[in-house]
């Protein structure tokens, strides 16, 4: 790779479906997601933890499926619907992942929490009930300093007994 | 943070078109988990970046009825790899793999054709795939070339792309008919974490239990992924005893050319190239004998 220059290519309009809406966002080339999301739409739910991939806490939804926004480029996502946590409640009713959250004392700090809702929320759209291995498995790329995990994987099992969240989240 | 101006060309030939104009200055993105982290922590980067998400068909996973072995798009993510039924009958070894890498979320956007020509010599991909003596194909203004992959690694981060070729598909043999495969890693957490010492392997046995082929490649004990065919072809015609897999375990181990670094010593990789070799061709004995 070569050293990159100082020259800074233009910003682009870009097409976003964020939580359900389209709109057009001035993009620059390089920019993550993540920038787009919290500096450019100001969804500040999304949380910009180490920037490299490693700790979920940007974790968002990508036409249903989990993703680190700050490594997905914006402009490779046009067209594509995505899901932050912003999105999970409805008209002011918290799903019921985020409620077993609360209830089961699975927030400390809370800054891992959007990412371990929207990686919990994926997998329960697809899997019912899932065994504490799968739960284990889904959020391993969330990242939690707090909790040792032992309750938001209980609030995970909690939700799931109470049927999937907002299935229709995921496509 | 660098810059880059982003590209997203509606074909193959575009983009080959695109990559010949920049002459070296650009990179194709495919996920961009290597790419964003590379610009990020190092502050280095291309000046152009070429995305081929317009371009149809380049992540589909298929059986090739002609030859028996499968064929896999670079940009399948790796996500998909390990969900795909084809794979997970056909190429155990590469889906253990693709589910060692990162975390969902990274496996979600990151590549099969990213982890090769990263060219990490612990790319986790990189073993099973040699073991099954997979090509890749390289597309340039030319055409395309295909070739073998312990060809495509040339050193940490180098690979035998030109500046002006994209990575389109990797080919690769397939488990079944007295086939298996598998893949193990050592490392220091349960998860996301980059393997000290990676073993693949496929074996394919006659009608009376004898090897009649073996592949055997190591990760991260070499500048690349490392194929042992010296200690694989130790097993050819062979019945899969403990005394003769320990052979081929130390005959890996002499091929083997790690160093120390933060993750682990040269020593300790020595002796886990050993200990896992021994411990997957044994369980490809027990997965035959099923």
């Amino acid at each position: 790779m070569s050293q990159g220059t100082s020259l800074r290519p233009a910003r682009r309009l870009a097409r976003l479906t964020v939580n359900r809406e389209t709109q057009e966002v001035l993009v620059a080339p390089s920019e993550s997601l993540l920038e787009t999301l919290r500096d450019g739409l100001r969804l500040t739910g999304t949380k910009r933890g180490c920037d490299t991939g490693d700790c979920g806490a940007c974790t968002v939804l990508v036409d249903g499926a989990p993703v680190v926004s700050c490594l997905a480029l914006s402009l490779n996502l046009e067209g594509r619907s995505i899901t932050t946590v912003e999105g999970l409640a409805q008209n002011g009713r918290l799903t019921p992942l985020q409620q077993a959250f609360i209830d089961s004392g699975a927030v400390q700090c809370g800054f891992c929490t959007p990412g371990m809702l929207m990686s919990a929320t994926a997998l329960l759209a697809e899997e019912r009930s899932p065994s504490e291995a799968a739960i284990r498995d889904a959020i391993a790329g969330n990242l939690c300093r707090c909790t040792g995990y032992i309750k938001i994987v209980e609030a995970i099992q909690a939700a799931a007994h109470q049927g999937a969240p907002n299935a229709s989240l995921v496509s | 943070m660098i810059a880059f101006d982003y590209h997203a060309p509606e074909s193959l030939q575009e983009a080959v078109r695109l990559l010949d104009q920049f002459a070296g200055t650009a990179r194709v993105v495919a996920g961009g988990t290597d790419l964003m982290v590379t610009c990020r922590l190092r502050g280095l980067g291309p000046q152009h970046v070429i995305s081929l998400r317009r371009v149809e068909n380049l992540d589909v996973v298929r059986r090739d009825e002609a030859t028996g072995r499968v064929r896999i798009g670079a940009f399948a993510t790796l996500r998909q790899i390990e969900r795909s039924p084809l794979l997970r009958e056909r190429c155990a070894g590469l889906v253990e793999a693709a589910h060692k890498v990162g975390s969902i979320p990274v496996r979600n956007l990151a590549t099969i054709g990213g982890n090769l020509c990263n060219a990490s010599p612990s790319a986790e991909t990189a073993p099973p795939l040699l073991a099954a003596a997979a090509t890749v194909t390289l597309t340039g203004p030319g055409g395309q070339r295909a070739i073998p992959l312990e060809q495509f690694f040339l050193g940490p981060g180098k690979t035998a792309l030109q500046p002006n070729e994209v990575l389109t598909e990797v080919s690769l043999l397939a488990d079944g008919a007295g086939a298996a495969s598998m893949y193990e890693r050592q490392c220091i957490r349960r998860f996301k974490d980059i393997a000290l010492v990676g073993v693949g392997a496929r074996l394919a046995l006659d009608g009376a239990g004898r090897c009649q082929a073996v592949g055997l490649a190591l990760g991260a004990v070499a500048p690349t992924p490392l194929p042992v065919p010296a200690a694989a072809d130790l097993l050819l015609g062979q019945q899969l005893s403990d005394a003769r897999i320990a052979e081929v375990a130390a005959a890996a181990r002499a091929a083997a050319k790690p160093i120390t670094d933060i993750r682990a010593s040269a020593e300790y990789r020595s002796a886990m190239v050993e200990v896992l070799t021994i411990r997957v061709l044994r369980a490809l004995r027990e997965a035959l004998r099923n």
